[in-house]
């Protein structure tokens, strides 16, 4: 009690407010270690007891037994030996030799400010820990009951984006109708811009139908061929609400269209984790606590994992089971049978042998010893001690099944299954009406052959995956030894008793007599000085004096004790002495059992692994994926945990971690806690401590800002339910990429080099990219940034491949390149110990086949046929991993080959499917955030004249459009005189000036680089108006004479011409040369009287002109382009 | 199955089931049951079935059965029964089938015993350890029991069980659900409620069921 104050009073004296998180935990030990190392005793040590229950907590938790399991220092001791940060910190601060002693004192228990229920909340039982398993047993009620329900509907994401955007906040359409149509009040100006908008709209109903982008952008999918587009104008509002929706709910509609596409395959990591973050968005959004968030998905993925693992069975079931691998399968499982019979028979008949020949025997001796009542009771407590927990321990291998019942061998079940039949033979050996009515009720499920034999392989794949349970028939080996000897050695000492107790009822005389006796034998044995003296010490002992009895008990204990420490074997004393049986009997040979049963477990594994690595090796992948996922969201478990803070704020302040950074003890501890904690996280693989320790201060530092909770600028002013969702998405993606890009792992191949799961799993390198696009995607759909979320969604659909259909060059390629992909995931998922225990594994990378040019195929043979002869171990590996090492860069390199070749096949398919996304996304995103009629214009403007379009014809292959140009022209001009006049000096050329601003069709083809060459037909030239006759006329009265300019009417603004443009490339700068029938007209007076025409009377003709110009290209709408 | 062959193995068969029975017997009177004298006895049962199993079966003729009449008589005299009945009756099966080796349980190929035979396998271990741990509590609390009677029934127990367990493991007989269930839910019960006054019986009992079946054919 005394303690239990100090001890409180200790705490409180050191930390007031007794705050609970890894910041003040550390903080605490680094205090109290100099307090405990002072008092040089591990008793009486409150500091000590500190330093003990936090270690303690981080090493146990959740499990409260495990944490007062660690309460012992020597306990502690081993459960942190291969932790090396904590180790060196308790050998430097000198507490390793305190805890070597260190006993708990009895009242020791978790204080309530360590036992704070928020930070364990993290750390809840996963429900995906057992796939088939239920409490480490084999549970074939859970697996038949997964082979024989309905198949379970595939993961959708569009239905998780649905749950994600439940209510999404949309934009207010009001004022909407009267912007619109000011802006589109003045019809005539804008009358050919009617045109190309309604061209564009048509245009944009179509591609939506086409390419599944009515999933992108539903309710104008749904909106637009309802209308009359011709009407448009009426509608445009409608329309603008419907594109309004559409952008606001893109990040949703991101998850249908990518189901649409066939993209949504749950085995790539990338579409998964799209899959994720949409449940846990939903999840967040109902409110639900993060801890529980963790645990729900979880769950998710044991889901996802069980039906994978079902699938890659039922497929693998389907093949022909008569095939000599099936068979295989069927003779090793039968052998394992019999391996594990003859171990539980063996160990069962060890048990039966401790019991009727040691300890029934000695309970029978104690019955007849005539004990005292005290002693009769001790050797019946002792003899129970030693050999019930022996007998009574349960031999997993008999007990690894989760069925009604304890202890039925279930095997029999799987054996039936592997062959396709149902196990009635083991039902009616075990039956029950739960079975009956399961096999044959009314609601009785169908449980085909195929059925069943994927059921079988799945439990077979859980029983290896639990091979670890023969350890403890090593463990009960050893149990059975020391009970054995120590019931040896009871009754021994039974014997003894019994004999002592029957020497204290021989009367004096007798006894003297037989010490004689025994003094004299052992002489003749060993004739030693010792002997001679105690035997006459006995011949001093008058039977008839008070002291006879203590002195003759007194001296047979020395002969006893001299005799002992002889340690003499033959000696004639110690063979009297040895009661019972001399030979005790022994057990029967349990250790090679125990390695019989390891022989059969390895043949099995060997026989399953190599009957499933030809079948279904995509979906080992998917597998391996998911289990990866695991990792993750276990990692995200340990991490929260250890960044939580006990106050009612989630996680730590940054500013409780600065510890870490100013403090080296504290920062070795967290790496050590962190090792501790992240370490149990399954699969994770071998640990970086110093990128670990960097990972979580920085994650640290994120979520202490996300607890701070401030609203960026760009969320203000929107609903609280908005500004949740944008804030929880954040929180979710950036919390992925944290986490994928950790640099947390340790490489195999390169010491001290940190390696991220991305970087470790390379299916997962785009993951943390598609999960910042999505998040900027979903923050820019909310805040109305309607234009940027238009580039965003174009990086997703380039992360997730969604390309047009592709040409059967391409599709060879492809194929090519997944092939090569496979290859190389085949060699990240062989390291899979997960998968490589339950016999699921893809072909080894020995297998791996080679591919390459011939150097490097000559390299490979050449390390081969070393291979061969090189008998020493060390050299054998290097050459085997050098070969393997080979073979993976042989396919990375061909796969960056093949994948180049891709891009560079035909480019302009997959350019122009996203430029036309990139045209509909902005022009949506500016009708959607016109507000008034000025950006509505320039909105349907963006579509007539998108900006650069003139590069269009100097970049592309070649195109047609309707274009105009704006510049200057030199010409020189002919003057077509009408019929009947016949004026030659009229007639001749002269050089004129004009703008050029021809209307026409244009057809342009490239001829290098970005240069072009264009053939231009013109209807109008607005500049003919401007056509001026450099020469001047002939002052001479009766002179011919022509007007330099021409007349001012429309008739001249007809002039249809036809050109040849260069364009220079990077510019829209056009050098053209063309003739143009115009300016139509021209006056004119021939000065004398030609026939019975007045000389000075003005008359018209029109010119042809052959041009030199120099423009600016102005493209107005693009017919097409390749 | 010819009836020389049919004749034989009955008669062997029932010399085996008297020599069982008298190995039975012997064991009531016994402190405590050896290794080798169950081992003999299974082993004895074990020729048996391998007799059972020869092809081809030797013609009679060529047999001396001598040997198997002079047993029998020797048997029938129930006041001075023959102490080596076992190694004449061994003997004779060894000069019957010569060449092969019968194995101890320990040293046989594995087989695959059918599920029922292994419950009743598990229901009888647990009913040992059931005894033992009725044989402490009575111990403990001072509630004593006949303890010659005991022993002759832990004897009998033991015997019984060893050679019981091991026809069953080789499915050379078969138990029905029944008899599981009797074992589970009577014997082991009755057992493991047992006082001192009918501790003895109470082992006796399934001593007793056991021994009735050994011979039972499957």
């Amino acid at each position: 009690m005394k303690k239990l104050l100090l001890f409180a009073g200790l705490l409180l004296t050191t930390f007031p407010l007794l705050s609970q998180n890894i910041g003040a935990d550390m903080q605490r030990i680094l205090r109290l270690a100099p307090a405990a190392r002072a008092q040089e005793s591990p008793t009486d040590n409150p500091a000590l007891d500190t330093i003990v229950l936090t270690l303690a907590y981080y090493g146990g938790m959740p499990e409260v037994e495990q944490i007062e399991a660690l309460f012992s220092g020597p306990a502690l001791l081993a459960h942190y030996r291969k932790n090396p940060a904590i180790r060196e910190f308790l050998l430097g601060e000198k507490l390793d030799q305190l805890l070597e002693s260190y006993l708990p004192p009895a009242d020791l228990a978790l204080p309530d400010y360590l036992a704070t229920k928020q930070r364990a909340s993290f750390l809840q039982h996963l429900a995906g820990d057992e796939l088939f398993s239920r409490e480490g047993k084999v549970d074939l009620g859970k697996i038949r009951q997964e082979f024989t329900a309905p198949p379970a509907p595939a993961p959708s994401l569009k239905a998780a984006a649905a749950g994600a955007a439940n209510q999404p906040a949309g934009l207010s359409t009001a004022n909407l109708v009267g912007n619109a149509l000011n802006g589109l009040s003045d019809w005539i100006s804008r009358r050919a811009q009617e045109e190309l908008t309604y061209t564009f709209l048509t245009k944009l109903r179509e591609d939506l139908r086409r390419n599944d982008l009515n999933h992108l952008f539903p309710r104008t999918a749904n909106f637009l061929p309802q209308l009359d587009l011709l009407n448009y104008k009426a509608i445009l509002p409608s329309i603008r609400k419907a594109f309004t929706e559409d952008l606001n709910a893109v990040a949703y509609n991101l998850g249908n269209y990518l189901e649409a596409r066939d993209a949504a395959s749950f085995r790539d990591p990338v579409v998964y984790n799209v899959f994720l973050i949409y449940r846990i968005l939903d999840l967040e959004m109902r409110e639900v606590p993060l801890a529980d968030i963790l645990a729900f998905t979880y769950g998710e993925l044991e889901r996802a994992r069980i039906d994978t693992r079902k699938i890659i069975d039922l497929r693998i079931a389907e093949v022909d089971t008569t095939n000599a691998e099936y068979q295989h399968i069927l003779t090793a499982f039968d052998n394992y049978i019999k391996a594990q019979d003859q171990l539980n028979n063996r160990f069962q008949a060890a048990e039966d042998l401790l019991s009727e020949q040691f300890f029934n025997p000695i309970l029978t001796q104690v019955e007849e010893g005539e004990f005292s009542e005290d002693k009769f009771e001790a050797f019946i407590i002792r003899a129970d001690e030693v050999f019930s927990p022996a007998d009574a321990a349960k031999l997993p291998l008999k007990n690894n099944y989760w069925e009604t019942k304890p202890n039925p061998p279930a095997t029999g079940i799987v054996r039936s299954w592997l062959r396709g039949e149902e196990a009635y033979a083991y039902y009616e050996a075990y039956p029950s009406l739960t079975r009956f009515d399961e096999l044959f009720g009314p609601d009785a499920p169908a449980f085909d052959p195929q059925e069943r034999r994927a059921a079988g392989l799945t439990a077979v794949r859980e029983i290896l995956a639990q091979r670890e349970d023969l350890e403890a028939y090593e463990a009960q080996l050893d149990r059975l030894v020391n009970a054995r000897e120590d019931l040896i050695q009871l009754r021994k000492e039974v014997a003894n008793q019994q004999a002592e107790d029957a020497l204290a009822k021989t009367p004096l005389k007798e006894r003297k007599a037989t010490l004689l006796s025994d003094l004299d034998a052992e002489y003749d044995h060993d004739p030693h000085p010792a002997l001679r003296l105690l035997r006459k010490v006995t011949e001093e002992i008058l039977i008839d004096q008070p002291s006879a009895k203590k002195q003759l008990i007194a001296t047979e204990k020395r002969l006893a004790d001299w005799v002992a420490e002889r340690g003499s074997s033959t000696s004639p004393y110690a063979k009297k002495r040895e009661q019972g049986p001399i030979a005790a009997s022994n057990l029967p040979p349990l250790q090679p059992a125990i390695n019989s049963m390891r022989e059969a477990y390895d043949q099995l594994h060997e026989a399953v692994q190599s009957y499933s690595s030809s079948q279904a090796d995509s979906l080992v992948r998917a597998y391996h994926n998911l289990t990866t996922f695991e990792s993750i969201f276990g990692m995200a478990q340990q991490s929260f945990f250890l960044l939580a803070d006990s106050d009612s704020d989630l996680f730590l302040d940054n500013s409780k971690m600065a510890v870490f950074q100013t403090n080296a003890s504290a920062r070795q501890l967290l790496s050590g806690i962190s090792q501790e904690r992240i370490g149990r996280v399954p699969n994770i693989g071998r640990l970086n401590t110093s990128g670990l320790t960097d990972f979580l201060l920085d994650f640290g530092l994120y979520l202490s800002e996300y607890r701070d909770g401030h609203l960026d600028k760009d969320l203000k002013g929107l609903s609280r339910q908005t500004v949740r969702r944008v804030q929880a998405v954040d929180f979710i993606t950036q919390t992925l990429q944290s986490l994928l890009n950790a640099p947390i792992l340790q490489s195999i191949s390169e010491e001290g080099e940190a390696l991220s799961l991305a970087q470790e799993y390379p299916a997962f390198a785009k993951v943390p990219e598609v999960s910042a696009e999505l998040n900027e995607l979903f923050r820019l759909s909310q805040t109305k940034e309607y234009r940027y979320a238009v580039d965003n969604l174009l990086n997703l659909l380039r992360l997730f491949e969604i390309v047009p259909t592709a040409s059967k060059k391409e599709e060879r390629l492809l194929r090519r390149r997944d092939e090569l992909r496979n290859l190389m995931a085949d060699y990240v998922v062989e390291k899979d110990a997960d998968l490589q225990a339950i016999g699921l594994a893809v072909p080894s990378a020995d297998r791996i086949p080679l591919v390459g040019d011939d150097k490097a195929n000559a390299r490979v043979l050449a390390y081969s046929s070393q291979l061969q002869t090189e008998t020493d171990p060390y050299g054998r590996e290097e050459l085997t991993n050098s070969i393997r090492d080979l073979k993976i860069n042989n396919i990375r390199h061909e796969l960056q080959e093949v994948e180049n070749k891709i891009s560079k096949l035909n480019p302009q398919k997959i350019n122009r499917f996203r430029e036309n996304l990139f045209r509909y996304g902005t022009f949506m995103a500016d009708v959607a955030n016109a507000d008034n009629p000025g950006e509505f214009e320039a909105a349907l403007n963006s579509v007539a004249l998108p900006p650069g379009s003139s590069q269009i014809k100097r970049n592309r292959p070649s195109s047609f459009e309707l274009g105009a140009y704006f510049g200057a022209a030199l010409n020189r001009e002919r003057l077509v005189l009408p019929a009947g006049v016949d004026v030659p000096v009229l007639e001749e050329e002269v050089f004129g000036a004009s703008l050029f601003v021809p209307v026409g069709v244009s057809y342009s083809k490239n001829i290098g680089g970005n240069k072009s060459i264009t053939l231009f037909g013109s209807l109008i030239d607005l500049g003919a108006l401007t056509a001026f006759r450099l020469e001047s006329n002939s002052d001479a009265p009766g002179a011919p004479r022509v007007e330099r300019l021409p007349e001012f009417r429309p008739a001249n603004v007809i002039a249809p011409g036809f050109h040849v443009m260069y364009n220079f490339p990077k510019s829209p700068l056009t050098l053209g040369f063309g003739v143009q029938d115009g300016p139509s007209v021209r006056k004119f007076v021939t000065g004398t009287t030609i026939g019975n025409g007045n000389g000075n009377v003005e008359r018209e003709a029109r010119s042809i002109r052959a041009m030199l110009t120099f423009s600016v290209d102005v493209p107005i709408f693009r017919f097409f382009n390749k | 199955m010819s009836s020389f062959k049919e004749r034989l193995l009955t008669e062997v068969s029932g010399l085996c089931e008297q020599l069982f029975t008298q190995r039975i017997a012997l064991v009531r009177t016994q402190q405590l049951v050896s290794e080798k004298s169950k081992e003999d006895i299974r082993l004895l049962i074990m020729e048996l079935d391998t007799l059972r199993h020869l092809t081809p079966f030797p013609d009679e003729n060529g047999v001396d059965k001598s040997p198997l009449e002079q047993l029998k008589t020797d048997l029938a005299n129930t006041d001075d029964p023959p102490e080596d009945g076992q190694e004449v009756l061994m003997n004779w099966v060894k000069a019957f089938r010569p060449g092969t080796t019968t194995s101890l349980a320990s040293d046989a190929p594995p087989v695959i015993t059918p599920p029922l035979n292994q419950r009743m396998i598990d229901s009888l271990a647990e009913l040992r350890s059931e005894i033992d741990k009725t044989r402490i509590r009575l111990l403990r609390t001072g509630d004593h029991y006949d303890r010659p009677a005991y022993t002759a029934a832990r004897n009998a127990f033991t015997l019984a069980r060893s050679v019981y367990t091991e026809r069953l493991r080789l499915n050379q007989v078969s138990c029905t659900n029944e008899e599981v269930a009797t074992v589970e839910q009577e014997l082991t019960s009755d057992v493991a409620t047992a006082t001192g006054s009918n501790f003895p019986d109470t082992i006796q009992a399934a001593a007793d069921f056991m021994a009735t079946r050994v011979f039972a054919v499957a």
